[in-house]
């Protein structure tokens, strides 16, 4: 064969092969493209949706409400946007986030207390009336003719209404049924109900519990406690039983101060007052020595004006065994309790918001200072002295309805007994906080695996939860977030999977101890123990959110922005800004080394840290009774320690020693006071005579006139 | 003598048809192979920057292995982080759009970051910087050398394979 016939037919041959070659590459660069493009598309439209509650947690929303219709509103409002905002990225024309959905299998939103699903599933079909209420469910077809006689609601009064219900059953004009059964089901997405982050433990018949926990130490535990039914909830420290702590709390209190804005009497004012939190959490401020508290819309209420009266909650630390909290009242009014008027008088201190007047002891407590931080740290105190002795014994071994227990740790690891060495709830590798994330990690991933095997169900394809990588999981359990779940997009040669964690950073919900931010006398603001920070007297410390600038509109059209928080030495200046070596540029952070720096920024983070906790979270009062028990069994250690050695027959020159004693007890420790009764005169006492000394503890029925426990007595015949 | 020639001349179109323009077309299609990994290699390291808050050392040589492994020769890789500056833009309100001035960036570059990562390990950004990453290839390959034979002259800092990517940061990082 000649030359060119071998060219010609090795080109036939070479030439489609090559063509076939470059096509399928170019589509598999296609493809790559493509899924790149729904990469930033995935990313871009989370962050939308998180940037959307954000705005509706923070932005619209100044006092947020807890209650769970509004928390879901906010959900489904980003989930919308998230829908929304995807289905515009993907820029086909016509596309619309209905459109978008079939390839969504779920989005989860992880709030600080739970979490919320939104998952395609089977929902019956329901009637609303005319506020749009559900009243029933709409009856399927098949169903329609199924039915007993007519005046069922009349005859089986009490009984189960659809046993026997009638066909002509209508609601303008439409069927419905009350048998789930019988009802006409549709599959679409739908946000499922809030649930939490719980596990349940048991360790006997006597302690049976459900714990909820949150993003952070913050647990509440309800169920039977050594055979009392409880509710507690609080935060974890690891300072329980350890008296740093409380004498850290005792004396605690903030100066706290903030530009308001605010209409008072036709003029509008943008003024730095001082503020305190009252005890619904509405801050009230001061001008000059005028309580005000101002509305939503900047109006100002001078607290004169109204009939209401605000008190600010203060824990009295070592009144606790009979008041756990006084209430000092802000404004002067008139209460009428059970027909009865009392007078109220603004800087008195009562022990209820009934107006009766606490007057067991002088208290100093400052009208104008705010205690909500020494409020949180002593209920977190309390808290967690109750939890490590009444749940210390509580392992990991003890979870119930779990497959595999040692997935959330070592069997023996006692969770609660956070006074041991390596159990700081504060610490993010504390057997607690490990324990509480592998909680919530594997809620989140059963929850998902349902949520999207349900979607695979009914698809096409055959889909499985991705596996999400430890950080992912890192991002998830630090603060709110969404996970959103795309699957199924065909791209080309493949089809789109793919999964995106966006977090955020500026809401309500959860009180993160990395975005609290500190003032100093420069104009900037820094993250904690930044070594940029300028010294000074004293720092403050507020939440990030507390920097966003506001405006307002003034009397004459024109808008004015304002900080809520001026630094004190550029009082007159109208801004202060993030510091460029460590919120701006977060590489550049280096922490201080100055000692007397870093000591009063830790007081003013730590202050700043439980305020804001306290004024998020709900705090229970504490359980009086319990708490009488407690103090009594350790006077009693205490008063045992002291004077166990003189207890029985001893010497005249003994107990002069012992009398002596007691004196300086009760000088130095006003709590408990020990009373002495003696059938002689001390003076007639012979010191090497034997006398008899017997003890009567605190609680025990002395058949005196005293109250609580703070008395002990010790008797000399 | 004419037949000759012509022989000569069919063998050497032969040689050509048969062994440079498949082997071209060879290196061409390695080089488009290596230019979509580079690209999605880049895109999938900008998108963990962004998710995570920090460029990491570990995650920044999984990088380097990734893209050099495509046969490529040697890449210069170029990051530049756009640092969102608030302090000029403070929003009065998200919603309400009046700015009081437009927010500002500056960049800091490969230079500063990967001192960062060989000192530290990582280098920490903040929700809403930019990140920026471009990888070209600095040295030629066989696509490119058979070009500048075949018919081609390049000069230099012609990239045949560059990859560039970019997102913004959606948590920050620490």
């Amino acid at each position: 064969m000649k030359l060119s016939n071998l060219s010609i037919i090795f080109i036939i041959f070479m030439l489609p092969i090559m063509l076939i070659v470059s096509y399928y590459v170019s589509m598999q660069i296609d493809t790559i493209n493509m899924q790149t493009a729904y990469n930033s598309k995935l990313l871009t439209s989370t962050k939308s949706a998180v940037e959307a509650f954000e705005i509706n947690t923070v932005e619209w929303n100044e006092s947020y409400s807890s209650v769970a219709n509004s928390k879901r509103r906010d959900v489904m409002a980003s989930v919308n946007t998230f829908l929304t905002s995807f289905a515009n990225s993907i820029g086909t024309a016509g596309i619309s986030k209905e459109d978008v959905l079939a390839y969504v299998p779920a989005i989860l939103t992880t709030l600080y207390d739970g979490y919320y699903i939104y998952t395609p599933s089977e929902t019956m079909e329901t009637i609303k009336n005319q506020d749009g209420s559900d009243i029933a469910m709409s009856k399927s077809i098949k169903d329609k003719l199924i039915g007993c006689n007519d005046s069922f609601i009349e005859k089986n009064s009490g009984k189960l209404l659809y046993k026997c219900e009638s066909s002509s059953y209508t609601y303008n004009g439409q069927a419905f049924t009350l048998d789930p059964s019988k009802a006409s089901k549709t599959y679409s997405h739908m946000l499922k109900p809030f649930s939490t982050y719980s596990a349940r433990y048991k360790k006997d018949d006597n302690t049976d519990i459900v714990v909820n926990y949150t993003l952070d130490n913050y647990i509440t535990i309800s169920g039977v406690v050594n055979g009392k039914y409880i509710i507690k909830s609080g935060y974890l420290t690891n300072e329980g039983g350890g008296l740093n702590s409380y004498n850290k709390w005792k004396n605690a209190s903030e100066n706290l101060s903030e530009n308001i804005y605010f209409k008072y009497k036709d003029n509008t004012y943008c003024k730095m007052c001082t503020y305190v939190y009252a005890s619904d959490n509405t801050k009230v401020y001061f001008d000059g020595n005028v309580p005000f508290i101002v509305s939503a819309t900047g109006e100002r209420t001078d607290l004169s004006d109204i009939k209401t009266i605000y008190y600010k909650k203060i824990a009295t630390e070592d009144l606790l065994y009979v008041y756990p909290y006084v209430y000092q009242a802000l404004n002067s009014g008139v209460v009428s309790v059970n027909g009865t008027n009392k007078n109220i008088v603004a800087g008195n201190f009562y022990t209820d918001m009934n107006g009766t007047e606490f007057t067991t002891k002088p208290l100093s407590f400052e009208l104008k200072k705010d205690y909500s931080a020494k409020n949180c740290g002593l209920a977190s105190y309390k808290f967690t002295e109750w939890v490590n002795k009444n749940l210390k014994d509580i392992t990991i071994g003890d979870m119930q309805d779990v497959e595999n227990p040692s997935l959330y740790g070592a069997s023996t690891d006692k969770i609660f007994a956070t006074n041991t060495g390596n159990n700081d709830p504060e610490n993010r590798s504390s057997i607690f906080v490990r324990h509480k994330n592998e909680i919530i990690k594997q809620t989140l991933i059963s929850n998902l695996e349902q949520a999207i095997t349900g979607y695979s169900r009914n698809s096409e394809g055959n889909y499985e939860l991705p596996i999400l990588t430890d950080e992912d999981w890192d991002q998830i359990l630090r603060n709110v977030s969404i996970v959103t779940f795309v699957q199924g997009i065909p791209i080309g040669m493949k089809y789109y999977n793919n999964y995106v964690v966006a977090t955020s950073t500026a809401n309500k919900e959860f009180v993160n101890p990395d975005e609290i931010y500190i003032n100093d006398i420069s104009p900037y603001y820094h993250m904690p123990y930044c070594d940029k920070i300028v010294g000074s007297p004293v720092y403050s410390a507020y939440r990030n959110i507390d920097y966003i600038a506001k405006s307002y509109i003034d009397e004459n059209g024109k808008t004015i922005s304002y900080y809520k928080h001026n630094s004190n030495y550029y009082s007159g200046q109208t801004s202060i800004q993030e510091c460029y070596y460590c919120l701006v540029q977060r590489d550049l952070y280096n922490k201080t080394n100055d000692a007397d720096k870093l000591k009063k920024i830790e007081d003013a983070y730590t202050l700043a840290l439980y305020r804001e906790r306290y004024v998020t979270h709900k705090f229970e009062t504490y359980d009086e009774e319990n708490e009488l028990e407690n103090q009594k069994e350790k006077d009693k250690n205490n008063f045992n320690a002291q004077f166990e050695q003189y207890k029985g027959n001893i010497t005249g020159a003994k107990v002069k020693e012992l009398i002596e004693k007691v004196n300086k007890n009760n000088l130095s420790d006003s709590e408990h006071q020990v009373w002495v009764y003696s059938t002689i005169l001390l003076d007639n006492m012979n010191d090497s005579k034997t006398y008899s000394v017997t003890f009567n503890y605190t609680g025990d029925d002395l058949g005196l006139e005293h109250t609580g426990r703070s008395r002990s007595r010790i008797s000399i015949d | 003598m004419s037949d000759t020639l012509i022989t000569i001349i069919a063998i050497f179109l032969a040689a050509t048809l048969m062994f440079i323009v498949p082997l071209m077309a060879v290196a061409e299609r390695n080089d488009d192979i290596a230019q979509t990994v580079v690209q999605s290699a880049t895109a999938e390291f900008v998108d963990k920057i962004s998710i995570k808050g920090k460029i990491t050392e570990s995650d920044y040589n999984e990088y380097i292995q990734k893209i050099e492994s495509t046969g490529a020769g040697t890449m210069d890789i170029e990051i530049e982080v756009q640092h969102l500056d608030e302090n000029f833009g403070k929003k009065s309100t998200i919603t309400s759009g009046s700015l009081i001035g437009e927010n500002q960036r500056f960049s800091t570059f490969t230079i500063d970051v990967m001192n960062s990562l060989q000192s530290t390990g990582s280098y920490a950004l903040k929700k809403g910087d930019n990140v920026i990453i471009t990888a070209k290839n600095t040295s030629k390959t066989i696509a490119q050398s058979l070009r500048t034979f075949a018919y081609k002259v390049t000069g230099r800092g012609t990239a045949q394979i560059a990859a560039s990517s970019s997102a913004m940061v959606v948590n920050s990082g620490n």
